[in-house]
């Protein structure tokens, strides 16, 4: 069967997504389990004094307060936890290292009682300055926050190659730059969830998580089992993005169930995820050269990273903005350091683009600074310097499976842009950035590929599937090397007692590493088959083949058909309960025969992206009015996937270029809540959103992964965009209106007061990290008509609708997200309007008709768009979607493309699915799509 | 233990707010539930009021053609024109940038002007249009602009809001707002100019813990009406504004600086006056 044949979408996967029908681990129940409520820090440094909780110890439900002292009872062989570099106590002991560090965590029969019994917990800690920049950390004599770690340097990598010497002489002109990018937090909208349950020594998890065998190893390790004895489960996740590529919460979960003796549920609130992980602030320090050619000579670059107050992945961090600073050009000489600093900040990880962001957004903006100090155009520039099949990078390092300049030459083409034909006085620019991002290398991903005795093919993969593709990626693998339709197919979700190791599903590495793995596994199980189908036919193994799932001759009669026993059949004359086949596949580094030098990357994510903006020299706004993005694919196993991964990867570069940041004042984060952190809505989308998946001719490339590539190369694009629109280069992100404002006075007015001279009242405080519950009101007996069902319920009145949709009545598509009404991803029909559930009291929905997205009807047209159109990603969100889409379309059957933007203005969507939302609606009012560009 | 009474009649919900000094009126609850989710102080005893069909009125007051706008009536029932007297365009662009659909569908004038004040969008369209607000209480009825209700304490405990009375006559106007993200965001600066036959206003909200006028530039803008140079007195009405921030207590929160707002505010001003005048 050809490639084509197995194109397009899984639509059990998509569908289950878009009805809310899939099932999370949130949604995860185990008989007899308990609900745990972290107790944090207060502060985010000091020493920890002591821990009441003997109030909350005794109310009602409660059946445990855990705090640090009780973890001696666990016999632990290891009470501090990190996958990479374990650093992390369960719970802090004696000190605390940032905001928001679990030092104590209540266990009760409900989430509820287990919350409102944290209020109660009182925690004494002797506050200590924090250390919040990386450069106060390494400062001699800086406090230090591990005793075993001097300077508070919790890493440093670095390489020098070349001649510096001789390079710095052949330099004509020479370039000097400091860039900033601040932190970030990735907002899955599923939040850190684990359920944890001991059989004796044996541990029983489901997580959300995105290493299942990373996270399965290191609990065995903390907790001193056999790492058989444990296993770990993987539902669907609702969003990753990296923060869920580490042990996070699993073993604080896994602690308490321990000490409990019953299973135990830790979920996260929206607030505790921002002070879980976060992405690393850094500042960028570059110089570089250039000769009389415009040809880069040398560039040094010094890379400062705030790790926060644990390791997480910052050690995979610190090397992947490492090697991405010099970008992808010829550069003979190079020296850079790649410092990682402890500091009293939350925990930094992994987050989309892991490193490459900061070091590009440096990078890239002082190759345009570059080539406008010279007067070149950034492209020629760019065309002139960057690396060729065969040339070497920065590292020394050569590089064969080189594709920037396809990348860079297809978005060039894009960016002639007419003038602006604004009447506000708006000034438009374009820019233009490349993307090197390497892939984590070495890594492994095991598989196997098993025939059942129905003839079902199962695949058995640790990889985890967060809407990206990867279940059709791995499907289509296998029925491509067996040759069997794709609807004969089953994809076992990671279960670490059924599916092999996997490194990790990060990295943009799944659509590789599941193509080649389960590929090779099928392969294996296809000779298998077709060696019991040589004895069933009493013929020759070189006779054999497999084809559409049933044994028959290698040269058939034209005309013919396969007459042979089929996969079923073989499978019950082995006398076995399967026919299955292992096998693996390793990224290890290719070294190079000339220099014996291993290369730090198996392939690089390659991109180019070109963006035209309109910039308001009033406000400092700065409106991105079209993005062009280029991806090197490799090959495309499934070009919708393919398209939502670079449309996504383009939107979450917008956020980062223009709002999206945590500040951490004094050690406290600057939000706390989804209404003061930003994250694109779908009218941050520009009306030219174009992405291509570049691929080698004839379908022989290997993919190569698309989830991160354009992202790095969108916030420098965007900055040059800004500098060719007014001539000023930021080298902050991010671009807001009042840091473009800002820039573009202190031009001409000097700068601005940091605060404002009119003796203004003070900053607004921040929303507490963990607020108090609302008193309860008296219960009272509910009528509702949900899905056209009546039903009582016995609640508060001013208890918020979704909860009691959700929480009461299983209802489970009901998404509680941000609890503050901006996300939309509790949306529900009240009487055919669609509403916000968490901010409406369940007591004023008395008599009205509650249609949830589970209670619509089969053929639902909306809904049936919505699968049609592929319109789903992780899918967290969409269910609240399809009925404000429902909305949308009762008010204004024939919505344009601005209406259903604004229709939709308050759906958020992380993964950034607009693209194909807007499709979607398009196809249900009835209006034709335009064919796809990817 | 608190408690929720929905009540069935605007006489029912007054009677109830005065026997029970501690109780606050409850219409979409947008307010109320966002409080609650953020940790925020609030009352334990609710009087339900937003299905009061006497809340929801849409009329126009005779004699003096005025438009009455029950307090009862949803954000996004300000831009509906078929569903009565339409409200000015001012006052539907305002309510169209308020939160989102999904909110708007909801939240009433009311809520949003007692729960915001002087964070409000449409509180900035209020004001400039004139707008009182009738209070009724057990103790009878009063008018008072809309401005008064921004305070810390916008309403007397047992007092609710039941109607906004939007003065009649030919107006042009203008709206400006500013956020950091595209949708579902809150005003930077919010500004809305008016000028008729009983004047112009420029009003300014989401700056200050108060709405914001600007005299100097309103005068700046009338005389160039007056003198029929309008499209020349921009730039005035422009430097006026940078007049009347000069004692202004602007905020600095998790948006933006007070510095910044002082910055835009003068070329908001200027462009929503200058839309104004396109509207003649």
């Amino acid at each position: 069967m050809s490639d084509r044949a197995f194109s397009g979408l899984d639509p059990d996967a998509i569908e289950a997504r878009i009805r809310g029908s899939i099932r999370f681990a949130g949604d995860v129940t185990v008989a007899g389990m308990l609900h745990a409520a972290l107790v944090r820090s207060p502060a985010p440094a000091g020493r920890l004094r002591s821990v009441d909780a003997a109030a909350a110890a005794a109310l009602a439900g409660v059946v445990r307060v855990v705090t640090a002292a009780d973890l001696a009872s666990l016999g632990l062989a290891d009470d501090r936890f990190g996958t990479i570099l374990p650093d992390q106590p369960i719970f802090a002991a004696d000190r605390v290292r940032h905001l928001g560090e679990p030092v104590a965590a209540v266990v009760a029969e409900t989430e509820a009682v287990a919350r409102a019994a944290v209020d109660l917990v009182r925690v004494a800690i002797d506050a200590e300055d924090p250390l919040l920049e990386p450069d106060a950390a390494l400062a001699p004599g800086a406090p230090l926050l591990h005793e075993d770690r001097p300077g508070n340097v919790l890493g440093r990598w670095g390489f020098s190659h070349g001649d510096l010497a001789a390079a710095e002489a052949a330099t004509v002109r020479r370039f000097v730059g400091e860039y900033h990018s601040p932190a970030a937090q990735q907002v899955t909208f599923e939040p850190q969830v684990c359920v944890a349950r001991w059989e004796g020594r044996t541990l029983e998890v489901w997580a959300a998580t995105q290493s299942p065998s990373r996270v399965a190893a290191e609990l065995a390790r903390v907790f001193g089992i056999d790492p058989s004895a444990v296993r770990l489960h993987v539902p669907p996740l609702g969003g990753g993005y990296g923060a869920k590529n580490h042990a996070k919460i699993e073993p604080l979960a896994v602690a308490l169930a321990a000490l409990v003796g019953r299973p135990v549920r830790l979920a996260n609130r929206r607030a505790e995820e921002f002070v879980t992980t976060t992405k690393h602030p850094a500042r960028v320090r570059i110089e570089s050269g250039v000769d009389s050619d415009g040809r880069f000579t040398f560039r040094r670059a010094s890379i400062h990273w705030s790790a926060g107050a644990y390791a997480h992945s910052s050690p995979a961090v610190m090397r992947a903005g490492g090697l991405a600073v010099c970008g992808p050009y010829r550069i003979p000489a190079a020296e850079v350091e790649s410092v990682m600093a402890y500091t009293n900040l939350p925990p930094a990880g992994s987050f989309r683009g892991l490193g490459a962001n900061q070091a590009t957004w440096a990078g890239e903006s002082q190759v345009d600074e570059i080539a406008r100090a010279l007067g070149d155009d950034p492209v020629e520039f760019r065309r002139r310097n960057v690396v060729r099949p065969g040339d070497r990078l920065a590292t020394g390092e050569r590089v064969d499976d080189a594709h920037w300049l396809e990348c860079l030459d297809r978005v060039a083409a894009t960016i002639e842009i007419p003038a602006s034909s604004d009447t506000t006085g708006a000034r438009r620019g374009t820019g233009v950035a490349l993307a090197m991002k390497h892939t984590m290398t070495p890594s492994r991903s095991e598989a196997v590929v098993a025939a059942l005795s129905d003839g079902t093919i199962e695949v058995r993969s640790s990889l985890v599937d967060m809407g990206q593709g990867l279940r059709t990626v791995l499907s289509q693998a296998a029925a491509r090397a067996l040759d069997v339709p794709p609807e004969t197919i089953r994809i076992v979700d990671p279960d670490t007692a059924v599916t092999p190791f996997d490194s990790t599903t990060s990295s943009s590495r799944g659509a590789w590493a599941g193509t080649l793995a389960v590929g090779r596994a099928a392969q294996a199980l296809r000779q298998l088959l077709e060696a019991a189908g040589a004895v069933a036919l009493e013929a020759p193994p070189e006779a054999i083949r497999l084809a559409d799932g049933r044994i028959a001759l290698a040269e058939l009669p034209p005309g013919s058909a396969p007459t042979g026993p089929t996969i079923a059949e073989l499978v019950a004359t082995s006398g076995a309960p399967e026919l299955s086949a292992h096998a693996v596949a390793v990224n290890d580094a290719p070294v190079d025969p000339e220099s014996g030098v291993a290369a730090s990357a198996s392939h690089w994510h390659q991109a180019a992206v070109a963006v035209t903006v309109d910039v308001d020299p009033d406000t400092g706004m700065v409106a991105i009015r079209e993005v062009h993005g280029a991806a090197w694919a490799g090959r495309v196993i499934d070009a919708g996937r393919a398209r939502l991964q670079n449309e996504g990867g383009a939107i979450w570069g917008i956020g980062g270029a223009l709002f999206e940041e945590l500040e951490f004042p004094a050690g406290y984060p600057s939000a706390t809540t989804l209404l003061g952190y930003r994250i694109p809505s779908i009218r941050d989308v520009p009306s030219v959103l174009a992405t291509h998946a570049l691929e080698t001719p004839g379908g022989a490339g290997e993919p190569t992964g698309l989830g991160e590539s354009v992202i790095p190369a969108v916030a420098p694009a965007v900055g040059a965009a800004v500098a060719d629109a007014t001539g000023l280069r930021l080298r902050r992100l991010p671009m807001t209106p009042e840091r473009v404002a800002r820039a573009l006075a202190a031009e001409t007015d000097g700068p601005w007061p940091e605060a404002d001279p009119g003796g203004a009242p003070d900053r607004l405080p921040a929303t507490p990290a963990t607020g108090p519950l609302p008193p309860p009101t008296s219960p009272v007996d509910l009528e509702l008509v949900v899905d056209g069902r009546s039903v009582r319920v016995r609640t508060d009145p001013l208890r918020p609708l979704r909860d009691v949709l959700a929480e009461d009545l299983g209802i489970r598509s009901v998404r509680g997200v941000c609890g503050v009404g901006v996300c939309g991803s509790c949306t529900v029909l009240v009487d055919g309007r669609a509403i916000r559930s968490c901010l409406r009291p369940v007591g004023l929905s008395i008599g009205a008709r509650i249609q949830t997205a589970e209670g619509l009807p089969e053929g639902d047209a909306v809904r049936d768009a919505f699968v049609a159109s592929g319109a789903a990603q992780c899918g967290y969100c969409i269910p609240g979607t399809v009925l404000a889409t429902h909305d949308l379309l009762a008010r204004d059957p024939s919505p344009d493309d601005e209406a259903i933007r604004q229709g939709l203005s308050g759906n958020l969507c992380r993964c950034g699915t607009y693209g194909r939302i807007l499709e979607a609606v398009r196809a249900a009012a009835g209006r034709p799509n335009a064919e796809s560009d990817s | 233990m608190g408690e929720l009474f929905v009540a069935p009649t605007l006489a029912a919900a007054v009677e109830r707010l005065a026997a029970d000094p501690g109780a606050r009126p409850i219409a979409g609850g947008v307010g109320v539930m966002l409080a609650r989710a953020l940790g925020l102080p609030r009352a334990e005893r609710w009087v339900g009021i937003g299905a009061l069909p006497e809340l929801r009125q849409r009329a126009i007051h005779v004699p003096t053609g005025a438009l009455v706008l029950g307090a009862g009536l949803t954000v996004e029932a300000l831009a509906d024109r078929d569903a009565g007297p339409p409200a000015p365009r001012l006052l539907a662009a305002a309510a169209g940038d308020v939160a989102n659909p999904g909110i708007r569908v909801v939240a009433t004038i009311g809520g949003n002007v007692v729960a915001r004040g002087s964070a409000s969008d449409l509180v900035a369209a209020l004001v400039a249009l004139a707008t009182e607000a009738e209070v009724i209480s057990a103790t009878g009825t009063r008018r008072l602009p809309v401005e008064d209700l921004c305070g810390a304490e916008p309403l007397e405990s047992g007092a609710l809001i039941r109607a906004f009375h939007v003065p009649a006559g030919k107006l042009r106007w203008g709206w400006q707002r500013l956020s950091i993200r595209g949708a579902m965001d809150r005003s930077s600066a919010s500004v809305a100019v008016t000028a008729g036959e009983r004047g112009v206003r420029i009003v300014a909200t989401c700056i200050s813990d108060r709405p914001l006028r600007f005299p100097n530039a309103e005068h700046a803008l009338a005389t160039a009406l007056h003198a029929g140079s309008a499209g020349d007195a921009l730039a005035g009405v422009r430097a006026a504004a940078v007049l009347d921030l000069a004692s202004a207590d602007l905020l600095d929160d998790d948006r933006v600086s007070g510095a910044y707002r002082r910055r835009v505010l003068p070329a908001l001003v200027e462009r929503a006056a200058r839309q104004a005048l396109a509207r003649a």
